[in-house]
């Protein structure tokens, strides 16, 4: 599903040169769930952006779902990422003028589906997060657990191929987070493949694989049961 | 997704008060202005477009040349209505007006009126216009001599409840006239505002029939309608056979020039520059003035939106970012900022009507108009005034949109944006924009009222003060008496002295040809003439700069002495002016009825509003003459002065009182209207600022809120309460200053233009450059020091706890 060859990503400014990622190497297929760590500043979440499809390399090859997407203009990976990618942030980043059920709805209005299936497909998802009885309410008004519910809710309304999950356990106390990491190891039993950005090594353990990246390399990926150079 | 768009742009306004409340009501308080002077505008333009046929209806003037100087008059003689109809046959029909009396004073059963703007009127009128019939038949009424058609308010006031028709009116002139028919009122927007008609014929037993044949004199109002599809520019290339048919014959004698033109009478109002309107008209320049305003107003209520909207994107860069990252593209993102704009635009619309018609009263007050809002009965307006909210909505909205949407979605994830509010410099330049705005108006406000003032107060070159006017009616007995009314008159000891002239200063003299001597030649001019008795320049106040007045000892002046005036003098280059030759009264065969020379000049006095230079006059002695009765009265009492005028003039007309006004009053109406505008100017200029200062207030307390820690920062430091203030407000106020110069020169640009309208004028000095940037920093520190005083003193723990 994800192939990445040679990955390289830049950020200049007038004086200074950071490179953020530094020839990635990386294939991910179908139905895997894969943790990625590493210290902070070591380029987790730039490299999660570029398979997210939110940001383009500096250089170097990127294929999704078999569309070498790195030359991609903001528009077309915003069609294919609406369409394939779900996201999970650490902060959860509902919008909160819009109530429960209307920040599940968003993905399903961007892809124009009609608003009796939109209802339908909103209320299961809200159902599977046993959010249901929240969903009139606004972000504020929840616990940060609930409020992470949402945001998966969100991120799968779409069916979407692939979640990104960045830090999703961060600012939830370990009951939460642990209820987060079942939901998100359900959906990868049920067929979605999950990459997720952690710094807690208990939670990549529920990852099939661990990227350990470090100065924007990856230093080590390591298998269930085994280690991997 | 509408609806989705809908509930966030909602819950936005609603989460944000302050702003949205800012928003709101800038937006609303600058459509209110905006949809009342669009009234004005769509009033001032839609002049005479209500007649039937007002786009084929035309009215014709001429354009006299004599000796090189051009008179436009809105009169042509007698025969044009009629020949126009027998030479062109694009015309369809022809009439015409002609003045009876600007306060006809008329007797109904012993009761005695005063019906304000009476003219002569030929039937054809009633086709050409279609004025809407109460009583009687349009196509009969004005046919027979001595018909006459009244409007419903003068019908009301003589006859009551009773049916006016086939009712007896007396007017000035002998014979009774009967009342053949009543009009509905006129609207306000119409140059033809007669209240009653007397049918033409009427004057074939009046004047002779060589005036009616008259060529030279131009004495009529002729309005004409063109045949559907035929080209007026067709007519135009046509007209000039008329003068070399009719005219030049006999004028050729004269030396003058004729041309003659055509108008329609829609663009009458707006665009006449010539002599004796039958109404005041207007000046496209005002439409332009006021247009520019209403532009101005609403530039800056959305340029308060584009700031706040813009400085506040960090608080909606989150959710951009989201949108973005759940597969919105830009366009998407642009459509729910506009909308939203859109949308705030949509709720200040409502309120703005609400506003609008709160400030209707006063405004109509103001513009002494009844101006209403015709939410169903005039779609035109309603569309232009929906039409002005749809642009200021993506004016306003547009720069927001471009900019939101352009967030790049990891960037504002990260909360990189939080930290500072993009577009600052931009918004720095519109708060520019509208001070620079706000300032030249405020300038512009004290120079129009200082031009107004000054007029009010220059001297004239007579004394308009206590000097009371009785307008003499036609047919008043008193006029057989006239050396008994003045000497009881001055018996009164408040009242020095008395006199009568055809004319009176802020009316347009009379204008006749004369023959004037210039380098020992005389040569044909058309003069502007009084025609006095002796007590004029007593009474008037009017003082001589060389030779002497009309006096009863020397029989000559009655015959053949002139005075003239000192633009005169100057006109036709005069060294010694006593002695030189004028003709007055050509006839056609070349004799003069008078003929004789100038024996003095009478300093420049203003005939005219304080528009007009004054131009050179030539007064003549005329024992008896008709027009107006003047009493210079100076005294501490002068209602009873007044008093002793009424019932002497009682006393010599049959009791009828007199008809009198005040000359300072009567000449300061002329700048009636341009005090008007100048009071609605003034007025949208506070709104203007107010509607500015709005935007400053929601900006200063922005940016308070978004240097929270810095103050807090500051004052565990040691900076005190004024420090910070002054850290606060000292930004803002180098905005202001910085506007000051675009303002000067702006102000100083149009405000001359402007004062070109006025032969004499203030000297433009740097006092009201000066106030009006005094008057914008006050205002704008009083606005942004609320803000700066409150954040300066907030305790500054509170601020860095949230760290």
């Amino acid at each position: 599903m994800i192939k990445a060859k040679d990955l390289n990503k830049v950020y200049r400014t007038d004086e200074v040169e950071t490179t953020a990622l530094n020839n990635v190497n990386l294939e991910i297929k179908e139905g895997e769930f894969v943790a990625i760590m590493g210290p902070s500043g070591c380029g987790k979440s730039t490299l999660l952006n570029i398979l997210g499809l939110l940001d383009n390399p500096s250089s170097g090859e990127y294929h999704f779902l078999d569309h070498e997407v790195s030359g991609y203009s903001e528009r077309k990976r915003a069609d294919l990422r609406k369409q394939n990618i779900g996201f999970v942030f650490q902060s959860f980043n509902l919008i909160d003028e819009l109530t429960v059920f209307e920040n599940v709805e968003l993905p399903l209005l961007y892809l124009s589906v009609s608003s009796s299936e939109r209802k339908e497909r909103v209320n299961a998802a809200l159902e599977q997060m046993q959010i249901t009885h929240r969903k009139n309410h606004f972000p504020q008004q929840l616990s940060g657990g609930q409020q992470q519910r949402v945001a998966v809710a969100r991120a799968v309304i779409a069916k979407p191929h692939l979640i990104l999950a960045d830090e999703p356990t961060g600012n939830l106390d370990s009951t939460h987070g642990d209820e987060v990491m079942k939901i998100l190891t359900d959906l990868n039993e049920a067929g979605t493949s999950i990459i997720m950005v952690t710094h807690s090594p208990a939670y990549a353990e529920y990852a099939h694989r661990t990227i350990n990246l470090f100065d924007g390399h990856i230093v080590t990926e390591n298998f269930k049961g085994g280690f991997h150079v | 997704m509408f609806k989705n768009y809908l509930k966030s742009a909602l819950r936005n306004l609603l989460r944000f008060k302050i702003y949205s409340v800012i928003n709101i009501l800038g937006l609303a308080i600058g459509m209110a202005c905006a949809i009342l002077l669009m009234l004005y505008i769509d009033g001032e333009t839609s002049y005479d477009s209500h007649y039937a046929n007002a786009d084929r209806t035309y009215r014709i003037t001429n354009e006299i040349t004599i000796s090189g100087k051009v008179d436009r008059a809105a009169l042509v003689p007698f025969p044009v209505a009629k020949t126009l109809l027998k030479d062109f046959p694009e015309v369809e029909q022809a009439g015409r007006f002609m003045k009876q009396a600007d306060r006809a004073s008329v007797k109904h059963e012993d009761q005695q009126y005063i019906i304000e703007q009476s003219f002569f009127a030929d039937s054809t009128i009633l086709d050409l216009f279609n004025y809407d019939f109460v009583f009687g038949d349009s196509r009969t009424a004005l046919q027979e001599p001595n018909s006459i058609v009244i409007t419903a308010s003068v019908a009301d006031k003589i006859f009551g409840s009773d049916d006016p028709i086939g009712k007896l009116l007396m007017f000035d002139n002998a014979s009774p006239g009967q009342v053949t028919g009543v009009v509905r009122d006129h609207p306000d927007n119409t140059h033809l505002k007669w209240n009653s008609l007397v049918s033409m014929s009427t004057l074939d037993t009046i004047i002779s029939k060589r005036s009616r044949e008259n060529w030279l004199a131009v004495t009529n109002y002729t309005y004409f309608r063109l045949r559907d599809g035929a080209d007026p520019d067709q007519l135009r290339s046509k007209l000039p056979d008329l003068y070399t048919n009719y005219i030049e014959e006999i004028a050729r004698q004269f030396n003058t020039d004729w041309q003659f033109e055509i108008m329609p009478i829609n663009d009458i109002h707006l665009n006449s520059d010539f002599v004796w309107e039958p109404s005041p008209v207007g000046n496209v320049m005002n439409v332009y003035i006021f247009l520019a305003v209403a532009v101005f107003i609403l530039l800056i209520a959305s340029i308060n939106y584009m700031n706040l909207a813009t400085a506040r994107s960090a608080g909606r860069a989150r959710e951009i970012g989201i949108r973005k990252v759940l597969g919105a593209v830009r366009g998407q993102l642009m459509k729910q900022f506009l909308l939203e704009s859109l949308f705030v635009t949509a709720v200040a619309l409502v309120l703005a009507f609400m506003l609008a018609e709160a400030a209707l009263p006063l405004f109509n007050h103001l513009a002494d108009k009844a101006y209403v809002i015709e939410y169903t009965s005039d779609p035109e307006f309603m569309l232009s005034v929906l039409g002005m909210a749809l642009l200021v909505g993506l004016l306003a909205g547009i720069y927001p949109a471009l900019f939101l949407s352009s967030f790049r979605p990891i960037a504002v994830l990260k909360g990189i944006l939080a930290q500072r509010s993009g577009g600052s410099l931009l918004r720095k330049g519109l708060v520019i924009l509208q001070f620079t705005i706000s300032i030249a108006m405020i300038i512009g406000a004290i120079i129009v009222n200082s031009q107004l003032n000054y007029l009010k107060q220059k001297e004239l070159g007579f004394k308009a003060d206590q000097l009371l006017v009785v307008e003499i009616p036609s047919d008043t007995t008193l006029r057989n008496q006239m050396d008994a009314v003045h000497s009881t008159m001055r018996s009164h000891n408040g009242i020095l002295n008395t006199s009568v002239s055809t004319s009176i200063p802020g009316r347009d003299p009379i204008k006749q040809l004369c023959k004037i001597e210039k380098d020992s030649n005389l040569i044909e001019s058309v003069m502007n003439l009084f025609f006095v008795d002796y007590d004029y320049l007593d009474v008037m106040g009017l003082e001589l700069a060389q030779g002497r007045n009309f006096d009863r000892e020397i029989r000559t002046d009655s015959r053949e002495s002139f005075l003239v005036n000192e633009a005169l003098v100057r006109h036709y280059g005069w060294d010694e002016a006593l002695g030189k030759r004028i003709q007055w009264g050509l006839d056609v065969d070349g004799s003069a009825a008078r003929d004789g020379k100038v024996i003095g000049v009478v300093k420049d006095f203003n005939v005219l509003s304080l528009h007009n230079p004054v131009e050179p006059l030539a007064i003549i002695l005329r024992p008896f003459p008709t027009g107006y009765f003047f009493v210079r009265i100076e005294t501490d009492d002068i209602q009873a002065a007044v008093g002793h005028v009424e019932d002497t003039w009682k006393q010599f007309d049959q009791g009828r009182p007199p008809d009198y006004f005040f000359m300072d009053e009567y000449f300061n109406r002329q700048y009636q209207a341009e005090e008007q505008r100048a009071t609605i100017f003034l007025s949208f200029t506070i709104l203007t600022i107010l509607i500015a200062c709005l935007g400053l207030f929601g900006l200063s307390s922005f940016t308070s809120e978004q240097r929270t820690k810095e103050i807090g920062i500051r004052k565990v430091i040691g900076a005190s309460i004024g420090d910070i203030v002054l850290l606060l407000s000292r930004d803002f106020l180098r905005l202001v200053l910085i506007a000051i110069g675009p303002a000067w020169l702006l102000a100083y640009f149009y405000m001359n233009t402007w004062l070109q309208n006025f032969a004499y004028r203030v000297d433009v000095n740097a006092l009201p450059f000066v106030v009006a940037g005094i008057i914008a920093v006050a205002i704008a520190l009083t606005t942004v020091a609320y803000q700066a005083v409150k954040a300066a003193v907030a305790n500054p723990v509170e601020s860095l706890k949230y760290e």
